[in-house]
């Protein structure tokens, strides 16, 4: 899904206008002519949380996700609480039932199914290249076409000498042209029943370091249960396995490599081509021997299976595969058989082979049989030269493919069915199963209404967002951004501005706003600039007895805005004080410190974020919008100061004032670490100089140096630190080895140890967290 | 309640004063408490000592803290709770349609053919002064059967764990509201200023193959209620409060030293600017520092003498399973804490039951024993209210391949067991009943919406006027509709 965070942040640095960055997200797939950012930009609506759970009900989920998609838009384009009438008409607001059901409409239309399937690039999904590969992407499929048309032109050329070959009978003295076979199954067809499985010796090809591919034809029973065809895995206590397995699960094929605790890279068939059931197949897997996440293949029948995610696999290869568990077929030694199925060609190679190797060999029993199809396809790959080279030439382009789709990144974007129209029924008391009067899309009566022509779908509810009859939406941006910049908005239920919610502190500045807003193009850091520069936000945060009283909240600016910074900004703060703080922007998410068990204690086992392992390197030096976001267990040191877990829309957060809050600051690694690297800065750079070191860092975290009665605190602090740490050298060593980065071994461990703590001391000032 | 240990946590001077005069007036016994608390309402809010809202609780309370236990996954009640000897005639015979009468399936047996029954392998005995029935997988429930009042007539209407678990712990099946814990904070606030007023406990079980279920942390949420009544996890590894320890080569005098240099720098901002956020944060270092003394206290378990090893077990020794958690619950209501939540999975028995269920019962049972009869021996258990169940109960009817050794039950909203313990229950008291199959309730039906007004009436407060505006709406636990709180369960 990053790709869509990417969107979101090149959006704002190049000042995309406010309408557009609105429309793309809500119909950016429904544009004539889209592009792929304005598809990736509707992603915006895949943001929902998304379930599998075993025993839901699809229509309950999916009425779940329409309330969560009407919701959202009413709180953070319209301020309009019109979830309170998914069940009776609004009791405040002039929003009724209808109304909820009608913008629900909007959203119905999707290919989105209800159930995720437990895969994360539930579709729809759009695959995005690189950016250094997005031309040849677009090359490619003309220079495929061209392949083709250069095979087929081939074939044409090569059918006089096929026909010679074929009539003369040469394919019966040939042998199987895919070299370097190591181990082939005795000619002859196995069943499997239930709970049955079958041993052979242990197969030393399935090592990490070692390309193999294993070529089986089997006969998939009529199931859609999970089913292992051949596996090789050594089992430990505690359901953990190693090794490796071919699988077909609900239809799907599987190769598995199993490495350490239970973790596997994989790759799979595709969704929409799901292998028959009662029926023979012939499966082609291949493994490159490198380890990494793309390092596999699957070859269904002979065709190359297309990618459904560039990565299968969120992580490369740990530890080992090697075991001497026995080659075992039917069975993964556990829970799963084979029952009902067959097996009649299980052939091994140390090497992952091709395309056209895999056909070959999957075509093989009806070559043999003098199949004239086969005998046809055997020929021109491997007989005529010109046709060979066409053929390679193919495969080439495919493994290009490939390769780019496997750089590439997974986005989730919305599309919707062709085939039907948005439309919704009212549910009675918002109970799933009881739908009611049918509602085509349509937005609350008591706004305007949807532009002159308008479509009736997403589109035009885009359109309609973003039109200049809409008296609320610039209202409801312009708020937010207000709340940003002053902590809280001119309307301070910035969700909600109706008439539940608080009336404006100063409505025609409201207004005023909105229009400026608008009339300037929805320019948004012109709006920010604008916020900044006044002199209502440059008043100095001075709070006089007078003051407080007549203005408690500062509701009314009596002083300039004051509070404390939001979880990501705090951390981000001590990074990029500390010089550690990377400049890199965009790319997938990262994992930074974080402690022990706060995944695992409420992960099902088969989650593939069940376990937490650390980024290392510049990756725990991101700025945390780019921390990898679990909602059900959300990072602790961004929740503990009020970051929303993400599962529903929030537009304000609470700001609250914890002890929990000052142990992270105080203790978390990740500030300890920022100290320790603020503390190494100013002793490089202020050499034997105490107090300009202080004021070093002073300047850094506060901006301003330290006053006198500031100074006597602090470097009365810092003697009594250096004190303990010149009596305690292994406690310097052991503050100066929080975090990854090493400490510089070159300055004197008790000083630098006492300047973390100054420094660890000075990040926690109120001063610092607050802004 | 102590109010002098929060007076101390606020060093506003401007604030001590109004404290102060409250403080001579109370001892001369001209107020009340209602109207202290009102004062000190102004003070700023240190989580911890925190009295809660004027006016509650409404009327005298039987229980001052709970502990609630929940067995994630849902423990069938035809094997643990609810006796159907009938059942054994009915072994793979398929679940009379009259019975079943449209419950709504989940989609995991929807697709089955038939719903054949499925009796329990384990046997029941009758227990206590009252015969109470409990299976002979708990043998050391039933040893206090006198203790507890078990309801076989929980009902709930959501048939999957996600939206049940968030149903009997928010009064709602969406995500969103604040849970009971947090209700209870807020309300009644804590008993002591050195830890939060409720800890939330993840215990883990034993068998590898028992059927796990996802949860999360929004089931100890507040809502929208402050974030300051979240429940706060108390981990058994690592840190067990988050961010709790400091940094090797910190060492306590250290942190003081440096707590002492960022409270007297802070107290010069709060000066210039006079923001009374600055003074709160200074309160909350300060509180922080105390947790980092009172919370190694509470989790250092080698200071319990060994009868308590012998009482709870074994496992109470070793990090994160249940009986250590149990042990952990009483030495947080011992300190004061208000509400410990706890969470252990694997109940989840959709097969393998006979297998998994006892191992799952052995990982709990003498806990619970032990924990009701150790508050009893310190004098507790009459106003600690102890709480024992799942989300729902399961099927009658085996779910996957029924044989006369292995069966599986799915879930089941209209019927389900749970026990309470303490804090004004009536002790060897069985409430309601289900019809032979343990299908449906035919006498004295508990919604989950009962239970959790009964819950409140138990700490002293009237579910239908404890509310929180919000969205328009005077929100409550027990939601829109009509709960009834069980007065038979009463003492």
């Amino acid at each position: 899904m990053w790709p869509y965070r990417d969107w979101v942040i090149q959006a704002f640095n190049r000042n995309l206008r406010f309408d557009q960055f609105v429309l793309w997200q809500v119909a950016g797939d429904l544009l004539p002519n889209r592009t792929m950012e304005q598809q990736i930009a509707s992603g915006f609506q895949r943001c929902n949380v998304t379930t599998n759970e075993g025993g839901v009900i699809p229509d309950e989920v999916q009425a779940m996700y329409d309330k969560d998609r009407a919701d959202t838009t009413g709180a953070v384009f319209l301020g309009m609480t019109v979830g309170c009438a998914s069940c009776h008409d609004h009791k405040f607001d002039p929003i009724s039932q209808k109304d909820f059901y009608a913008l629900t409409a909007f959203y119905r239309n999707t290919l989105q199914r209800p159930l995720d399937g437990n895969i994360y690039d539930t579709p729809p999904v759009l695959l995005v290249p690189r950016p250094e590969d997005r031309s040849r992407w677009q090359s490619l499929p003309a220079d495929e076409a061209a392949a083709r048309a250069a095979i087929a032109a081939a074939r044409t050329a090569a059918a006089p000498g096929f026909n010679a070959w074929f009539t003369k009978g040469r394919y019966k003295k040939v042998k199987l042209p895919v070299a370097g076979e190591l181990f082939r199954l005795p000619a002859g067809e196995m069943s499997f029943e239930a709970k049955q499985s079958r041993e052979l010796p242990s197969q030393p090809l399935f090592a990490r370091n070692r390309p193999f591919s294993i070529a089986v034809r089997f006969f998939l029973p009529k199931s859609t249960e999970s089913l292992t065809v051949l596996s090789q895995l050594q089992r430990y206590p505690e359901d953990k396995a190693r090794g490796i397995a071919v699988e077909v699960n609900d239809r799907r094929p599987f190769l598995r490599l199993v490495g350490d605790d239970n973790k596997a890279i994989q790759v799979r068939g595709t969704n929409d081509r799901r292998l028959a059931v009662d029926a023979w197949q012939h499966l082609t897997v291949t493994y490159d021997g490198s380890g990494r996440r793309d390092s596999l293949a699957l070859f269904v029948n002979g065709e190359a299976v297309p990618y459904e995610g560039a990565n299968e696999s969120l992580f490369d290869l740990m530890g080992e595969i090697e075991t001497k568990a026995p080659l075992r077929l039917g069975g993964d030694g556990n829970k799963r058989f084979f029952a009902g199925g067959k097996i009649s060609d299980l052939r091994l190679y140390p090497r992952a082979l091709g395309v056209d190797e895999a056909r070959t060999i999957a075509l093989w029993p009806e070559f043999s049989r003098g199949d004239r199809a086969a005998a046809e396809h055997y020929y021109l790959v491997n007989v005529d030269p010109g046709a060979r080279q066409a053929y390679q030439h193919l495969a080439a382009l495919t493994a290009e493919r490939l390769a780019i789709r496997r750089r590439g990144a997974i986005t989730h974007v919305m599309q919707e069915k062709t085939n039907s129209l948005p439309m919704s029924n009212i549910l009675y008391r918002g109970q799933y199963d009881q739908p009611r009067d049918k509602v085509e899309p349509a937005v609350p009566g008591v706004l305007p209404p949807l532009p002159a022509g308008a479509p009736k779908n997403r589109l035009g509810l885009a359109q309609w967002l973003v039109d200049a009859n809409n008296p609320l939406t610039a209202r409801v941006t312009v708020n937010r951004f207000w709340q940003e910049i002053f902590g809280t908005g001119i309307v301070k239920t910035a969700d909600d501005f109706g008439s539940q919610g608080e009336a404006p502190s100063h409505p025609e500045l409201l207004d005023w706003l909105a229009i400026e807003f608008r009339e300037s193009g929805w320019d948004v850091k012109a709006l920010l600039r604008l916020m900044v520069t006044s002199a209502a936000y440059r008043q100095a945060a001075i709070a006089t007895p007078a003051k407080l009283q007549a203005d408690p909240d500062n509701r009314l600016l009596a002083r300039g805005p004051r509070f404390r910074m939001d979880g990501e900004m705090i951390r981000d703060y001590a990074l990029a004080a500390s010089g550690l703080l990377t400049a890199k922007i965009g790319g997938p998410s990262v994992k930074p410190y974080q402690p022990d068990n706060v995944w695992e204690t409420v992960a099902m086992d088969g989650s593939n974020t069940r376990f937490y392992k650390r980024d290392s390197g510049e990756n725990l030096y991101r700025r945390s919008l780019y921390t990898f976001w679990k909602r059900s267990a959300p990072p602790a040191n961004m929740e503990i100061f009020n970051a929303p877990t993400r599962e529903t829309c929030t537009v304000r957060r609470e700001r609250t004032n914890t002890p929990l809050q000052a142990l992270v600051t105080m203790n978390d690694p990740q500030f300890v670490e920022a100290a320790r690297a603020l503390a190494q800065r100013a002793l490089l750079a202020e050499k034997n100089n105490p107090a300009g070191q202080l004021q070093l860092i002073a300047r850094t975290v506060l901006a301003r140096p330290l006053d006198d009665r500031e100074q006597t605190i602090t470097q009365s602090a810092y003697r009594d630190y250096l004190r303990h740490y010149d009596s305690y050298p292994a406690d310097a060593r052991k503050l100066l080895a929080v975090g990854e980065s090493k400490a510089d071994a070159s300055l004197p461990p008790a000083e630098f140890a006492a300047l973390t703590m100054v420094t660890n001391q000075l990040l926690n000032l109120d001063e610092v967290v607050t802004k | 309640m102590s109010l002098l240990p929060f007076l101390k946590a606020n060093p506003d001077p401007s604030e001590e004063c109004v404290v102060n005069e409250a403080r001579r007036q109370l001892l001369r016994g001209g107020l009340g408490a209602v109207a202290l608390s009102q004062l000190l309402s102004a003070a700023p809010k240190a989580e911890g000592g925190v009295p809660g809202l004027p006016g509650l609780p409404h009327f005298a309370p039987k229980a001052k803290r709970v502990i609630y236990l929940h067995m994630v996954g849902a423990p069938p009640q035809h094997d643990l709770f609810d006796w159907k000897p009938k059942m054994k005639d009915w072994f793979d015979k398929d679940l009379p349609e009259s019975i079943r009468s449209g419950q709504r399936l989940t989609t995991m047996t929807a697709g089955q053919a038939r719903f054949p029954i499925a009796p329990t392998v384990f046997k029941f005995g009758k227990h206590g002064k009252s015969g109470m029935e409990l299976s002979e997988l708990l043998p050391w429930t039933a040893k206090m059967a006198d203790d507890i009042t078990l309801i076989r007539s929980m009902n709930t209407e959501a048939i999957n764990h996600e939206p049940a678990i968030t149903f009997i712990q928010t009064g709602f099946m969406i995500a969103g509201k604040p849970c009971i814990g947090s209700w209870v904070s807020y309300g009644l606030g804590s008993m002591n200023q050195d830890l939060p007023a409720f800890v939330v406990l993840n215990a883990k079980h034993t068998h590898p193959k028992a059927n796990v279920q996802a949860i999360s942390a929004r089931l100890w949420s507040a809502g929208f209620l402050s974030g300051q009544y979240s429940g706060v996890s108390l981990r058994s590894g690592g840190d067990p409060v988050l961010y709790i320890n400091n940094p090797d080569g910190v060492p306590t005098p250290m942190r003081r030293r440096m707590l002492d240099a960022l409270g007297q720098m802070n107290q010069l901002t709060a000066e210039k600017l006079s923001d009374p956020e600055t003074r709160t944060r200074i309160a909350q270092y300060e509180m922080a520092f105390r947790m980092q003394a009172s919370v190694p206290e509470l989790t250092d378990i080698k200071s319990e003498p060994e009868s308590t090893f012998k009482l709870y077990g074994e496992a109470a020794r070793e990090g994160g399973t249940f009986a250590n958690s149990a042990l952990m619950a009483r030495r947080l209501v011992e300190r004061g804490v208000r509400f410990v939540q706890l969470y252990m999975r694997g109940w989840d028995v959709h097969g393998l039951l006979p297998e998994v269920l006892p191992a799952q019962c052995k990982d709990v049972d003498q806990a619970c024993y032990a924990l009701v009869q150790d508050l009893k021996q310190r004098g507790m258990l009459d106003d600690t209210l102890v709480i024992f169940g799942g989300e729902f109960g399961r099927t009658i009817y085996s779910q996957g391949k029924l044989t006369p050794t292995d069966y599986g039950r799915d879930h089941h909203p209209r019927c389900f067991s749970l026990w309470m313990a303490g804090g004004g229950t009536k002790g060897g008291y069985t409430h309601g009943e289900t019809d032979e199959f343990s299908y449906n309730i035919v006498k004295d039906p508990v919604h989950v919406r009962d239970f959790q007004a009964t819950l409140l009436h138990l700490l002293g407060i009237d579910h239908e006027r404890f509310t929180y505006k919000f969205q328009g709406l005077d929100q409550r636990l027990t939601g829109v509709e009509k709960a009834h709180v069980v007065k038979a369960l009463l003492a």
